[in-house]
């Protein structure tokens, strides 16, 4: 009997002794904390552009007459004269000289300063640095005359922004937008003030130096 | 004498527990596993983590423009290539252990846990509370730095991955990372 006892309780012993270590294992006996700490001021600012553009202009896309006109293109412009003129003797020839046919301008866009506005040109991600905006900035390039044989198209001024609303040309404009962050881009437009006046052919206008200049600072 | 035995077992036992779950002792403050930071400041953020240039032409576009109004408008796509926004920071020496290698013990921390007042897994913006950092870490590989008969030491420390594909605000993140080690 007693000889019995001492076996089990060497066999609780051990038993024990295996169940105590086993626990002590799985338990955390230390524990520690560290503060970590990390600057996001050194401002990132990635700017992504479109290094060329062609853009296709529509001249009926200038005119859309909304009153007194008929059609798309070309438009037929009916006007009522005047009372009859009297008509003059020229020798054989009887002439009659009427007023001028009125020229509808509702709706039509001046040609010596045409908007164009150029959507998604440019894109910004930005975040961080000295605040938490950014300043995008357009100037007028030094290819502002756009060529084709003897004919031009002069950019005269500039705009610039996310959002079109009113636009008002310059030869550099800016626009404060807040930092978008990295994630998402923020788009945004170029807009030009076209001279028309002396675009007198049909065909492709160009200059090899920059119509426009994009900068980014504030970040 | 056997009952004696099994007493002085359960308490030991108990005691260990105890002191486990309520003052958990920091790991300075034990012979085998000692910390070697209190504080990490991390390089901070640079363009070359995310992109490789600030500047990136996309190239060239054809658009047509319409009458939208008083202005004509040349609309058209503008697919901005993407950039990384995981940002990884490791903190290679953060913690050192003295092991017996007859012994199985876990390669690192028992739990690793990184909270801020912007809540866990996130450090806190310390000039805009609401704005909050999402971080994920883990265990850096561990490294043998010396060993003899009777054991060996190691070196550990955490890998902090920073998702930034939210973040607006820039500024001073910080937060704490709590560490559970097993004690050898």
């Amino acid at each position: 009997m007693r000889m019995s006892m001492r076996a089990l309780s060497r066999a609780c012993g051990l038993a024990l002794a295996a169940t105590v270590a086993g626990l002590t294992v799985s338990t955390p006996a230390s524990a520690g904390d560290v503060k970590v700490d990390i600057d996001l001021t050194n401002g990132v600012t990635i700017l992504y552009y479109h290094s060329t553009l062609t853009v296709s202009l529509n001249a009926a896309s200038l005119i859309a007459p909304t009153t007194g006109c008929t059609g798309s293109n070309p438009y037929e412009c009916a006007d009522t004269p005047s009372a009859a003129p009297n008509s003059t003797n020229y020798g054989a020839n009887v002439v009659a000289t009427y007023a001028a046919p009125a020229t509808p301008t509702n709706g039509s866009i001046n040609p010596a300063a045409v908007p164009l506005v150029l959507q998604n040109v440019w894109a910004l991600r930005a975040l961080g640095g000295s605040s938490s905006q950014t300043t995008v900035r357009v100037d007028v390039g030094t290819g502002a005359t756009l060529n084709n044989g003897s004919s031009s198209i002069a950019i005269t001024g500039v705009d610039i922004g996310t959002t079109v609303g009113t636009l008002t040309f310059a030869a550099n404009r800016s626009a404060i937008v807040a930092d978008p962050g990295l994630g998402t881009p923020l788009n945004g437009f170029v807009a030009l003030q076209l001279n028309l006046s002396n675009a007198l052919a049909l065909g492709t206008y160009s200059n090899a130096n920059p119509q426009y200049t994009i900068t980014v600072t504030g970040t | 004498m056997r009952r004696s035995s099994l007493t002085l077992g359960l308490g030991g036992l108990a005691l260990l527990l105890a002191g486990a779950s309520l003052r958990p002792a920091a790991a300075s403050e034990s012979p085998r596993t000692e910390l070697l930071q209190r504080q990490v400041s991390l390089a901070p953020l640079r363009l070359d983590d995310v992109a490789a240039r600030p500047v990136e032409a996309l190239g060239h576009s054809e658009r047509t423009a319409r009458r939208v109004g008083a202005y004509l408008v040349a609309d058209g796509a503008l697919a901005t290539p993407p950039v990384r926004l995981t940002v990884t920071r490791e903190v290679p020496a953060l913690w050192r252990q003295r092991r017996d290698p007859a012994r199985v013990a876990p390669d690192g921390p028992l739990r690793l846990q990184l909270s801020s007042a912007a809540g866990f897994d996130a450090l806190q913006n310390n000039e805009d509370p609401a704005a909050r950092l999402p971080v994920r870490v883990r265990p850096a590989p561990l490294r043998v730095i010396a060993r003899d008969e009777r054991g060996e030491t190691v070196e550990g420390g955490v890998v902090l991955e920073f998702d930034l594909a939210t973040v607006k605000a820039g500024g001073h993140y910080s937060g704490d990372l709590h560490l559970d080690f097993e004690e050898p």
